[in-house]
């Protein structure tokens, strides 16, 4: 498995965008990994104007020769440009990807690496939990964001994941022009395709993601991101089996046309209403018994379904975009 | 110097340790010939009054409970009165001793061209940092936009430099010596006391009583002094009606708990992450020795074995033990001067000094 000329078994490459407290915690959380430090190495590309410079330069990773940075011109990256770019500055038989907003366990690379000995040639992914510090957010919290994975999942995030040089070599690493969602799916679904690279979890190698909270306005800016997802459908039609009746993102979107449809009827006859109700039990956020707690529901319901209805909006730019369908 | 402090409440309504450091440092800069004004806020009509030469303007502070129970960080409605409060006057410097009146502080420095300094009242750690919403982002903009941060402590200073990448500047609280004096009125049975809240699970209280059970199987005559948990549930659960142990009344004015702090032998404190451990100092000033848990700040305070025990970890035989070895430490004759020694490193007025060259280094710097 050893890579002449590499001394390290595995290569560590966080992405980061004006982040800098989030990525100070995950350096902080690499500082404690059981795994030796002669056997890792970490590059962060950033590029950023918030003080992550000197954070990338003064952390104590940096001091002990483990971490080197690799800074783009401000506001020129992309999450595929960056981890590019990382990959390419090391020279580990094994990449690991790590985003700048998770805190893995410290024996998180440790046990990416025994999976990746385990399965030689694999992708590994590791699991991912909404961090536990801000587990009460991400529970009563409308409009709170994280990523949940229980490996291998089926989009491949990138968040916690590790690739074989050899087969990032062999299909050139992300796609640069899919800049804001689903580079990490399209490269999974490319290096299975091209190497015939088995997809396995790692359940141990744990790491908490951060959790976000948006208004209403800007998760409907954040739904923006998703314009490219109907490329990567398109290129890859084997992972539409992902998608609702090969077409629908979520479940929910499936519902949410009917949903509107009997919104908007339901004064020509009281029966239209009932074609909301499939949408309602989707989506009907659980916000306990009380009569407050089912006002706080009814009203989270509606923000959620413009928020869904912006995502099927999205979707709807870029199949057209892409000439194909994603809702 | 006109320095404006900033804090989401004070007297009566509140009585914590920012509180009392408030006000003292207001009675030093006042003693130093400055002109302090605490900007706060309570639940009732706005008022202006003059509280022992400390100008304190309480603004109206908007029912918040909703924004909590949202899991918004706590104390949020009164900033925009805040600000105006600091637009209206004209202060030299604004010191803000919480995290939301920072937002006003910081906006104010950058609209004035003043200094601001943040006060951070705890031990910066990962698991708090961001357990409510936006708690992160204010907080960040409170560190970077302030011209000075302040902690209560060394371990305090680098746990901010580690979790929030800022430089802080360690002040250590301080207590009215005088109020804590050293005097007669020592228990003739050994006793423990605990100035520490039951219903802060942070302070471990039920690991103290724990431990107390093994110190009555050495000292049958020992007693355990605690203050009577708000919370009825936390005397339960803590396991507070056990043999030898004595609830008091919480004080308003803490130094009322003077005499009980001479009365024990040892003084406890169980808890852990703490920032200071301003009751332990207290003991101290009262010549009383103290066991403290090796964690957080407590080390700093409590630096030699002449004054006092520490304990690793939650075994409350360990606990135990050090407590009975303070009780040792208490007969020993030499005990009480050198406790009274090192709790006068921690004078109000050393406090009160340290911040005025603070505000006067700014200055100097801005001006």
């Amino acid at each position: 498995m050893e890579r002449q000329g590499s001394q390290f078994e595995v290569s560590v490459v966080v992405p980061s965008h004006e982040r800098v407290t989030r990525l100070r915690w995950l350096l902080n959380a690499l500082e404690e990994q059981t795994l030796p430090r002669d056997r890792w190495e970490l590059v962060v590309v950033h590029d950023s104007t918030d003080g992550t410079e000197e954070l990338v330069t003064t952390h104590p990773l940096a001091h002990a020769g483990l971490l080197r940075r690799v800074r783009l011109d401000p506001g020129t990256g992309s999450a595929s440009r960056q981890r590019n770019a990382g990959w390419h500055a090391t020279s580990a038989p094994l990449v690991a990807f790590a985003d700048d907003d998770i805190r893995p366990e410290p024996t998180w690379l440790e046990r990416l690496v025994a999976a990746a000995r385990e399965h030689p040639g694999a992708i590994v992914q590791g699991a991912t939990k909404p961090d536990p510090y801000e587990a009460e957010i991400m529970k009563w919290a409308p409009r709170a964001r994280s990523i949940d994975v229980d490996p291998p999942g089926p989009h491949a995030q990138s968040c916690n994941i590790l690739y074989p040089r050899a087969a990032l070599e062999a299909v050139g690493g992300f796609d640069e022009s899919i800049r804001t969602a689903g580079e990490d799916l399209d490269l999974a679904a490319r290096v299975r395709a091209k190497t015939g690279a088995a997809y396995v979890g790692a359940p141990g190698a744990l790491a908490y993601h951060a959790v976000d909270t948006f208004s209403l306005l800007g998760a409907v800016r954040f739904n923006k991101r998703w314009e490219t997802l109907p490329l990567v459908f398109k290129r890859h039609p084997e992972l539409r089996e992902q998608l609702e009746y090969g077409v629908f993102w979520k479940r929910r979107h499936a519902f949410l046309p009917a949903a509107i449809a009997g919104a908007a009827l339901h004064r020509r006859d009281p029966l239209f209403a009932l074609l909301a109700v499939p949408y309602v039990l989707h989506a009907l956020p659980h916000r306990g018994t009380h009569p407050m707690g089912r006002l706080r529901a009814a009203a989270e319901l509606c923000g959620r379904a413009v928020v869904d209805a912006s995502e099927m909006w999205t979707m709807a730019k870029g199949s057209v975009r892409h000439r194909t369908l994603m809702l | 110097m006109k320095a404006a402090l900033l804090n989401p409440c004070f007297f009566p309504e509140v009585k914590r340790g920012s509180e009392r450091l408030i006000r003292e440092l207001a009675n030093g800069l006042v003693a130093a010939g400055h002109e302090p004004t605490l900007i706060t806020s309570h639940p009732g009509r706005p008022s202006r009054a003059d509280e022992d030469g400390l100008h304190v303007i309480r603004n109206w502070r908007p029912p918040d409970e909703k924004l909590r129970r949202r899991l918004y960080p706590d104390y949020l409605t009164h900033v925009p009165f805040s600000y105006a409060s600091l637009r209206a006057g004209d202060y030299d410097i604004a010191n803000a001793f919480y995290p939301t009146d920072a937002l006003a502080a910081v906006r104010w420095s950058e609209r004035a061209g003043r200094p601001a300094v943040f006060s951070y009242g705890g031990l910066p750690d990962r698991a708090v940092l961001a357990d409510r919403r936006h708690k992160l982002s204010i907080l960040e903009r409170a560190v970077r936009g302030s011209a000075a941060v302040v902690t209560s402590s060394r371990t305090a200073a680098d746990a901010m430099r580690r979790w929030l990448g800022v430089d802080a500047r360690p002040i250590y609280p301080g207590v009215d010596l005088d109020a804590f004096a050293v005097g007669n009125g020592r228990a003739e049975e050994p006793t423990i006391f605990c100035a520490a809240s039951p219903d802060d699970s942070r302070k471990r209280v039920g690991l103290l009583v724990s431990a107390f059970a093994h110190v009555r199987r050495e000292r049958a005559d020992a007693r355990l002094v605690l203050l009577e948990p708000r919370n009825s549930d936390s005397a339960r659960r803590n396991g507070l009606d056990g043999a030898g142990i004595e609830l008091i009344p919480q004080v308003d004015a803490p130094s009322a708990l003077a005499p009980t702090y001479r009365r024990a032998w040892v003084t406890a404190l169980t808890a852990y992450r703490e920032a200071f451990g301003l009751v332990l100092v207290e003991s101290l000033a009262c010549g009383t020795p103290v066991v403290g848990t090796r964690d957080g700040a407590v080390p700093e305070v409590v630096n030699g074995d002449g004054i006092g025990r520490l304990f690793d970890g939650d075994d409350e035989r360990a606990v135990a033990r050090a407590l009975l070895e303070g009780f040792e430490l208490a007969s020993d004759g030499g005990t009480a001067s050198a406790c009274r020694a090192r709790a006068e490193d921690f004078s109000s007025a050393r406090c009160s000094r340290e911040y005025e060259a603070l505000y006067l280094d700014l200055l100097g710097r801005h001006g």
